[in-house]
C-alpha cells in the first residue's frame, strides 16, 4: 500500500455538506493548475440519474455530485474510455468510489488505462441505492441515500454494499474521510507521491491526525466484515449441493449484461459471445437428445462459470452486474463470494496496488503443493 | 378453404397435447417451446426431443425471456434443420426470424412454425421474481373477451400485428369463449394439414367466422398504438427531449444484445467507441467544456435507429432488459414504423421481400432530391 | 436553443460535403477552375460513390459539431456503378425520416445530384445550402454535453 500520509491529513470545512466542499476543492485544484480536467459524476439534465462527465469548464461543476446515490457506468469504464489510447498529457482528477478506483487499478494491470496523468480521488462510500429502484423512483432514491449518508446506515443500500468491507478504503491518490470526522468537516488524506503533490498544488499542508477517522473506519469495517461472513455463509449454503447453483441462476435469461457492465470484463469480443460457442443445428439436436431437452440460448452455466474463471481474481465486488441484471439474479453476491475465497487463496487484493501482479501471471517455486496430486 | 382442428384441452395443455402427439408420432424431430425450469422457477425456450420433457412446457405463458426469432437463428445459423422441427413462437418472434433469414442469419427450412394470436406478454421480470400466477386467469379472461390484459409490456398494448403471418399453424385464442375448454388450431399451410391428418387429433373442419372479440382487440390495439405514438413525440425539439430521455442510459447495450435484428458479432458503435482516442474527447472539451464518459450514448441509439429500425419488429425485448426503464421499445417502434412507412415495408411479412435499404426502385422518393 | 446563441457574434458555421468521385467532385473541381464564387465554410470528403455514405456518417458529423451535411452524387441513371445513387436516395429518405422522428432539424442535411459538367450548379448549391445553414446558426447538438 502506498500510504505516505504519515498519519496526517487536511481537515477541510464542509458547512454545506461534503458534496459542496468537494466541488469547491475541485474548482480550486483546477484553478491552481493541479489538473486540466475533472472526471466526476454529474446529474443528467432530466435529473433522474448521474453520469461520469469529464469537465474542463469549471462553471459546470455546480451540477457535479462527487458522492452520488447510484453507480451507473462504473467509474473504471469511464476512465478506460478516456485513457485507453493514452491521455496526451492532459492531467485529470477523477472522483469515484473506492470500488471504482480498485477496478481502475486492475485495468491498469490489464493495460486498459493510462494512469500517467490521472489523480484518483476516492471517498468513504455509504453504499449505493439499487439502480433499478432508483430508476423507478428517483426522488425516493435521493431521500434514501441522503439518509444513509447522514446516518451511515447502509441497510437500504445494495446488498453488495452492505457486505463491503472496503467501502472506506483509501484507494485513491487522495481520499476523503467522511465517517467519524467532526461534523461539518471532511478529512483529505493524501496517498503516495501523487497525493502529496496534489495536496501541495492545492496549497494545503497535512497537519491533522487521521487516527480518529481510521478508528471509526476500522470499527465500521469490522462490523461489515461480520455481515459479509454471515451473508456469504447463507449464500454458500444456497449455492451448494446439486442444483443449488442452477437454482440461484434460475432466472437468468442469458443476456450477458452482467459481463457488459463489468469493469474487469474489458474484452471487445467475449469468448462466450463468440462464434466459438456456436453449434450446428444437428449438434443442438444431439445435445437436446442427451437429456431430452436443451435450454436456449444454450450454455448459460458455462457463461457464468467461464466468466467467473476469467475475472473473479480481479473482481472488486462493485455490484454493477447485479444492478444491470434484468431479472434480479444475485450475480454480484455470488461473484463476491467466490472472489473472496479465490483472492484469499492467493493473498491477493484487487486494487490494492498497481505494482502487485495478478495471481495468474506470476508464480513462486514453492506453493500450492496441495493441488499437485 | 382454411381448415381448423379442435383439441379438447385448453391453452397450454392443448398445445402440449399437440406438440407431444407430433413428437411421439415422429411427425417432428424436436419442438422448441417455452418451458418452466426445474430450478429457480425461471422460464426459457427449450429444444425438446423427449415427449416426457414436455410436461413442464408452458408454450403460452405470457413472458418472453428471449426473442424466439433470435433463438431460432442460434439454432439454424450454420445450417438448416434436416428434419422437421416444430417451434411455438409469437408473431413478433416469427417476424424477427424472417428478418434474420433475409440477413442470412438463419434458415427456415423444415421449421414448422406454430404461433398464437398473441394477447401480449408481461415484463420478463415476472417469470421469476414476481410470480404472475394470480394474474394469468385475468389475462386469459381478457383474451377471451377480446380485451387487452392489464400489466402487459407497454409496447404490446400498441401492437396491431398480433395475428401471425407466414406460419404453419395459428393458435386461435382471441375472443373465443371456449378458451377454458378447448384449443382451436388453424392450419395455414398444406404441410400443416398433411401433418395433422395422421395425428388422430380429430378431423379438420372449415374455419369459422372470426369471433367478435378478435375485431374488438384489433381496434383496442389500434387505439393503443395511437396512444403510444402521441405519448412519445420528439418532433421539433432540437432533439433536446430525445437526448433527455436517453440521458440516464448506462451504455450497457443490453437493448442491442437482445434485439433480434442486431445480429452483428461486433457492433459498429462498440468498435467505434473502442477506437476513440484522446483527439475525440479533446475536441468535445474544446467545443462544450465537458463531455460524458464514455461518450456516444445518444449517438449509439440514433445510430442503432439508422441501422436497424427499418426492420424493427417491435417485440419489446429491449425495453424488458433495460436496467433503467427507458421506454426504448416504444421509441424504436414509433421511429421504426415511420421509416418503414416510407418504403411501405412491413418487416417479417414475407421472406421473399427484400430489405428496403438494398432494394432498387428507379422512380421514387423524388422529395428527398432537393 | 435561444435566439441569442444562434446569432452568437462571430460564429462561423461548418458544413461537411460528401462528393462522389465521378460526378460531383468533378463538378466541384470545375467550379473551382472556373473561379466561381463559393462560400468558404464547407469541407469536402470525396467518396467513390454517394451510396458509400452511410446515414450514420452523416449523423456522426452532426454529433461532432458540423452544422450541416450535404451529400452529392451523379444524377439518377448516370451512376458510375449503375445503381449506387438510387440506394443513396433510399438512405437519405431513411435518414430524413429518422431525424424527423427524433426531433432533429432535417433541413440541416441535403441530398443533391450534380454532374461533372455542372460547375455553376455546384457553386449555386453550396451558396444555397450555406445560406440555409447560416440562418439556422449553430447546431444544437454541438454544445450538448450529455450525448
Amino acid at each position: 500500500m502506498k500510504e505516505g500520509h504519515k498519519g496526517l491529513g487536511v481537515l477541510m470545512d464542509a458547512p454545506d455538506g461534503p458534496n459542496a466542499a468537494i466541488r469547491e476543492m475541485l474548482r480550486k485544484g483546477h484553478e491552481g493548475g493541479a489538473c486540466d480536467a475533472i472526471l466526476v459524476p454529474m446529474k443528467v439534465p432530466s435529473g433522474d440519474s448521474y453520469m461520469h462527465v469529464l469537465v474542463e469548464d469549471v462553471e459546470m461543476l455546480d451540477r457535479a455530485a462527487p458522492i452520488s446515490p447510484i453507480l451507473t457506468v462504473q467509474g473504471a469504464k469511464a476512465v478506460t474510455s478516456i485513457t485507453r489510447r493514452g491521455d496526451e498529457g492532459v492531467c485529470i482528477a477523477a472522483v469515484m468510489r473506492p470500488c471504482e478506483a480498485e477496478a481502475v487499478i486492475e485495468l491498469r494491470k490489464l493495460f486498459q488505462v493510462d494512469l500517467g496523468h490521472i489523480t484518483i480521488i476516492t471517498m468513504d462510500s455509504p453504499g449505493a441505492v439499487p439502480l433499478q429502484e432508483f430508476s423507478r423512483d428517483p426522488e425516493e432514491g435521493e431521500r434514501v441515500f441522503a439518509e444513509a449518508l447522514a446516518k451511515w446506515d447502509d441497510s437500504a443500500m445494495r446488498p453488495i454494499c452492505q457486505t463491503c468491507e472496503k467501502s472506506n478504503s483509501a484507494v485513491g491518490d487522495l481520499h476523503l474521510g467522511l465517517r467519524g470526522v467532526e461534523k461539518g468537516k471532511i478529512l483529505l488524506i493524501p496517498q503516495g507521491e501523487k497525493g502529496l503533490e496534489a495536496i501541495a498544488k492545492l496549497g494545503l499542508t497535512p497537519d491533522h491526525p487521521i487516527d480518529e477517522w481510521k478508528q471509526a473506519s476500522d470499527k465500521a469495517m469490522a462490523r461489515k466484515r461480520g455481515t459479509r461472513k454471515s451473508s456469504h455463509e447463507d449464500l454458500r449454503k444456497r449455492a451448494s449441493g446439486p442444483g443449488g447453483l442452477l437454482d440461484l441462476l434460475g432466472a437468468c435469461i442469458n443476456c450477458h449484461n452482467c459481463m457488459r457492465v463489468c469493469p474487469i470484463c474489458y474484452c471487445k469480443q467475449c469468448k462466450f459471445d463468440s462464434p466459438e460457442l456456436r453449434n450446428t443445428s444437428a449438434d443442438y439436436l444431439d445435445r437436446a437428445d442427451r437429456s431430452g431437452c436443451l435450454r436456449m440460448p444454450s450454455d448459460m452455466l458455462l457463461f457464468h462459470m467461464g466468466r467467473m474463471s476469467h475475472m473473479v481474481l480481479s473482481c472488486v465486488s462493485c455490484g454493477a452486474c447485479e444492478d444491470a441484471c434484468p431479472t434480479g439474479v444475485p450475480v454480484a453476491q455470488l461473484f463476491s463470494l467466490v472472489a473472496h475465497d479465490a483472492q484469499e487463496r492467493f493473498e491477493y487484493m484487487p486494487g490494492r496496488s498497481s505494482e502487485e501482479k495478478r495471481p495468474l501471471v506470476t508464480f513462486q517455486f514453492e506453493e500450492f503443493s496441495e493441488v499437485e496430486d | 378453404m382454411t381448415a381448423t382442428i379442435t383439441i379438447d384441452k385448453p391453452l397450454d395443455e392443448g398445445v402440449r397435447t399437440l406438440l407431444r402427439t407430433m413428437l411421439e408420432k415422429g411427425t417432428v424431430r424436436a419442438v422448441l417451446t417455452l418451458r418452466r425450469l426445474e430450478d429457480g422457477g425461471g422460464v426459457a425456450h427449450c429444444l425438446v426431443t423427449d415427449p416426457a420433457a414436455l410436461a413442464e412446457a408452458v408454450p403460452l405463458i405470457p413472458v418472453m425471456p428471449a426473442q424466439g426469432g433470435q433463438v431460432l437463428s442460434h439454432l439454424t445459423q450454420e445450417e438448416p434443420f434436416k428434419e422437421p422441427v416444430a417451434a411455438v413462437v409469437r408473431p413478433c418472434e416469427v417476424r424477427g426470424f424472417v428478418e434474420l433469414i433475409k440477413r442470412n442469419q438463419a434458415f427456415g427450412d423444415n421449421l414448422v412454425l406454430i404461433s398464437p394470436e398473441c394477447p401480449g406478454v408481461f415484463p420478463v421480470q415476472r417469470a421469476s421474481g414476481d410470480p404472475m400466477d394470480d394474474d394469468i386467469d385475468a389475462y386469459w379472461r381478457s383474451t377471451s373477451e377480446g380485451k387487452g390484459a392489464d400489466g402487459l409490456r407497454p409496447v404490446c398494448t400498441g401492437c396491431e400485428l398480433f395475428e401471425p403471418v407466414g406460419v404453419d399453424m395459428t393458435l386461435r385464442l382471441v375472443g373465443r369463449s371456449d378458451l377454458d375448454k378447448a384449443l382451436t388450431v388453424r392450419l395455414d399451410t398444406q404441410r400443416a394439414e398433411d401433418m395433422v391428418k395422421d395425428l388422430g387429433l380429430g378431423k379438420a373442419k372449415e374455419d369459422g367466422k372470426d369471433p367478435k372479440g378478435l375485431e374488438a382487440l384489433r381496434s383496442a390495439r389500434a387505439k393503443g398504438r395511437a396512444d403510444l405514438r402521441a405519448e412519445l413525440d420528439f418532433t421539433g425539439e432540437d432533439m433536446a427531449e430525445f437526448s433527455r430521455t436517453f440521458g440516464k442510459c448506462i451504455s450497457c447495450h443490453a437493448c442491442s444484445k437482445v434485439c433480434p435484428i442486431c445480429y452483428c458479432q461486433m457492433c459498429y458503435f462498440e468498435a467505434r467507441a473502442a477506437a476513440a482516442g484522446p483527439a475525440w474527447w479533446r475536441n468535445d472539451l474544446k467545443r462544450k467544456g465537458a463531455t460524458r464518459a464514455p461518450p456516444g450514448t445518444v449517438f449509439f441509439h440514433v445510430g442503432r435507429l439508422l441501422h436497424m429500425s427499418i426492420s424493427c419488429v417491435a417485440c419489446g425485448m429491449c425495453e424488458d432488459v433495460c436496467p433503467v426503464d427507458i421506454p426504448i421499445a416504444r421509441i424504436f417502434k414509433k421511429v421504426g414504423e415511420a421509416a418503414q412507412e416510407v418504403f411501405e415495408y412491413v418487416p417479417g411479412r414475407d421472406p421473399d421481400e427484400d430489405i428496403p435499404i438494398r432494394t432498387f426502385v428507379e422512380d421514387e422518393l423524388h422529395e428527398v432530391e432537393r | 436553443m435561444t435566439d441569442e446563441k444562434k446569432k452568437e457574434a462571430g460564429y462561423e458555421h461548418k458544413i461537411l460535403s460528401f462528393c462522389c468521385n465521378w460526378c460531383s467532385y468533378a463538378g466541384a473541381d470545375l467550379a473551382g477552375v472556373s473561379r466561381l464564387q463559393m462560400p468558404a465554410n464547407f469541407r469536402t470528403i470525396r467518396v467513390m460513390c454517394s451510396s458509400r455514405v452511410n446515414p450514420v456518417y452523416v449523423f456522426t458529423a452532426l454529433e461532432r459539431g458540423a452544422d450541416g451535411v450535404i451529400v452529392t452524387g451523379c444524377h439518377p441513371g448516370d451512376c458510375h456503378y449503375a445503381r449506387g445513387n438510387y440506394f443513396t436516395r433510399r438512405r437519405q429518405a431513411l435518414l430524413e425520416k429518422v431525424l424527423d422522428e427524433i426531433g432533429f432539424d432535417r433541413e440541416r442535411v441535403m441530398l443533391r445530384w450534380i454532374s461533372a459538367s455542372e460547375g455553376p450548379e455546384f457553386a449555386d448549391t453550396m451558396e444555397e445550402f450555406d445560406s440555409t445553414i447560416r440562418s439556422k446558426g449553430k447546431n444544437p447538438l454541438s454544445e450538448e454535453v450529455f450525448l
